[in-house]
């Protein structure tokens, strides 16, 4: 075969910056859903939002159980069960159990893995030949991650929300909501956006995809286990923000939707990832550098 | 689209990878010769801006001296030496990806993903993934997404590593149709002489990052001592013929005696083989065969590894 009877040259306008960018953000997105056990681990994940809706399907009597209207009656005390109250719908992504969990089965497969993944296959030399920098490369895998994880820590509250403004009796619910509720999702956005930029930089500086993956998961339960015990220990419950970087997430959310918190530090949880952040950053920086990752 | 390097220094750290290299990459398909070490790895990168050279310049012709990496990755096509691949991904998926990290719009990085997939032979396997083919399949698959963005200068490291015979004949036939029916310029990193002889128009031969030869390759394989080997017929008589033969021969020319009745003469290039034809005959001996060993690359590659103080 000649290939001068088949080749074409190009004749197209080239694009550049976010739109280059953006194919290996989608990429890094749909990738988990190329395997049934990335799709059913996708669904797992989704399976607290999916209780949270029983949960409001009855409250608002969608359901009858026999309750109608439950909501209504709820001490103040259970105010993150009650669909009245914009934390119902955002304080399912910010607990320990299940929110971390399950933010943390999806991540350990999805962010923290992306770099070390391609720095196994030596996928690396292929990206960076290309008309992307290094850290157009990282911010395009980081997207990705952010978007999937994203879609369950910020996509499933909407919704629900959503759906509790459809099905309650009356509007008040969308307007006495609404305020809190955006500003919380807005919170949790940013959140993720935080959380998922340290399982990315994690996995631009490990070695292998399983250590990423490891690291990943003892920085985040390690760090909430050891801020649980030292706060306890020592009788100041203000330091589990301090040394939990889930926890300081936490602490930054209900702070902005003005959500009652005790004993808690604002400046410490901001301290805390901010520092983690620029560490890793320092380090992530080294590691990235073109000469090394090539030798 | 030539390449112009001018005093080129390369370090990493404290080693020095090229040294004071000045060497210009015509159009036409250019071997990129030297041992293991001996900085052609570090040239490529180079090329494409992903390593900086601690002095010189680096010129792409048809592009401004300041050019960004990025400008000139649009004209470079890049094969890794080391195998590579996008996990998970199919080959399909693998070169329309790269196409479009290269400015490729995505319906035109589809439709030209087809295209250098079935160019390179690999349209059946297209949609199978990368992980699963074998290492002819893969070196395929890399030299389709160097292709996909239609560079015109392609720099291809070490693309026949790990290939069976059969596959290395059909990745040498696709660089050389790519360079004689295409037109593309490309630079061919191996030590794998052969190859270079099998595909190249010229070479340049590196050595602890200089060039120790250059040039095209019929003047350096032509240029220099040729090698005769020729076999006497023995002459009855009291003495020695073979003896006396080779002293005829060194009387005017490096020459061994190989047994046998058979000599090996180095003749200069200016010299023909008749005057050999003539020194014999004075000893009355008759010639019974004679070869004229051309020159190969190899010997090329071995006196200027040498003539630099390297060991073969």
């Amino acid at each position: 075969m000649s290939l001068a009877h088949h080749y074409r040259p190009l004749e197209c306008e080239r694009v550049s910056g976010f739109q280059r960018i953006w194919p290996l953000a989608r990429q890094e997105m749909t990738a988990l859903f190329r395997t049934k056990w990335g799709v059913a681990l996708y669904f797992v994940c989704l399976l607290p939002s999916l209780a949270r809706l029983v949960l409001l399907l009855i409250m608002l009597g969608a359901v009858d159980l026999g309750s109608r209207s439950v909501a209504g009656r709820m001490p103040q005390a259970m105010d993150d069960m009650n669909p009245h109250r914009a934390a119902f719908y955002f304080e399912g992504s910010l607990s320990t159990m299940p929110g971390m969990i399950f933010f943390l089965l999806l991540t350990s497969v999805v962010v923290s893995r992306c770099v070390a993944r391609d720095r196994a296959t030596n996928a690396l030399e292929l990206y960076w030949t290309r008309g992307i920098s290094p850290w157009g490369y990282v911010f395009g895998k980081w997207l990705g991650g952010f978007l999937l994880t994203a879609s369950m820590t910020v996509g499933m509250p909407f919704l629900l929300w959503i759906t509790g403004c459809l099905l309650a009796e009356d509007w008040s619910l969308m307007t006495d909501t609404f305020g809190q509720f955006a500003i919380g999702l807005f919170g949790i956005a940013l959140m993720t956006a935080v959380w998922t930029a340290i399982g990315t930089l994690i996995s631009a500086i490990a070695p292998n995809a399983n250590l990423a993956m490891v690291a990943w998961s003892m920085l985040l339960v390690g760090s909430s286990a050891a801020g649980f015990v030292i706060s306890q220990s020592l009788d100041e419950s203000s330091l589990r923000s301090c040394l939990s970087f889930w926890d300081a997430g936490r602490v930054v959310v209900r702070s902005l939707a003005d959500l009652p918190q005790r004993d808690v530090s604002l400046p410490g949880a901001l301290l805390m990832l901010g520092s983690l952040f620029g560490g890793l950053l320092l380090f992530a920086r080294r590691r990235m550098r073109v000469v090394e990752a090539l030798q | 689209m030539s390449v112009q390097l001018e005093n080129v220094t390369i370090r990493y750290g404290e080693h020095l990878a090229v040294d004071d290299l000045t060497v210009t990459f015509h159009q036409g398909s250019i071997g990129l010769l030297g041992r293991n070490g001996a900085g052609k790895s570090s040239v490529l990168k180079a090329l494409l801006g992903l390593v900086r050279p601690a002095s010189g310049k680096i010129r792409f012709s048809g592009l401004p001296p300041d050019a960004s990496a990025a400008a000139v990755r649009a004209h470079v096509g890049y094969m890794p030496e080391r195998d590579a691949h996008l996990p998970q991904a199919t080959g399909f998926e693998m070169v329309s990806l790269l196409g479009m990290l290269s400015g490729l719009p995505r319906r035109d990085a589809w439709r030209r993903a087809h295209e250098v997939l079935y160019l390179v032979g690999l349209e059946e396997q297209r949609y199978r993934p990368v992980s699963g083919y074998s290492a002819g399949m893969r070196q395929k698959a890399k030299l389709a997404s160097a292709l996909v963005h239609d560079p015109s200068v392609l720099f291809l490291d070490e693309p026949t590593n790990g290939l069976d015979p059969g596959g290395r004949s059909e990745m040498l036939e696709l660089v050389r149709q790519m360079s004689q029916e295409l037109g593309k310029s490309v630079v061919f990193s191996t030590h794998i002489l052969q190859d270079v002889e099998a595909v190249c128009d010229s070479a340049v031969v590196l050595e602890r990052g200089k060039v120790v030869a250059q040039g095209n390759i019929q003047e350096l394989t032509s240029g220099g001592e040729r090698e005769l080997r020729l076999r006497i017929n023995p002459v009855p008589g009291p003495s020695d013929s073979a003896a006396r033969v080779l002293e005829a021969l060194q009387a005017s020319w490096r020459a061994d005696a190989l047994g046998d009745g058979r000599f090996a003469v180095w003749l200069p290039e200016d010299q023909c083989t008749s005057s050999v034809f003539a020194a014999v005959r004075k000893t009355s001996a008759t010639v019974r065969s004679m070869q004229l060993k051309r020159r190969s690359l190899e010997d090329v590659f071995l006196t200027a590894v040498r003539g630099s103080g390297g060991s073969s």
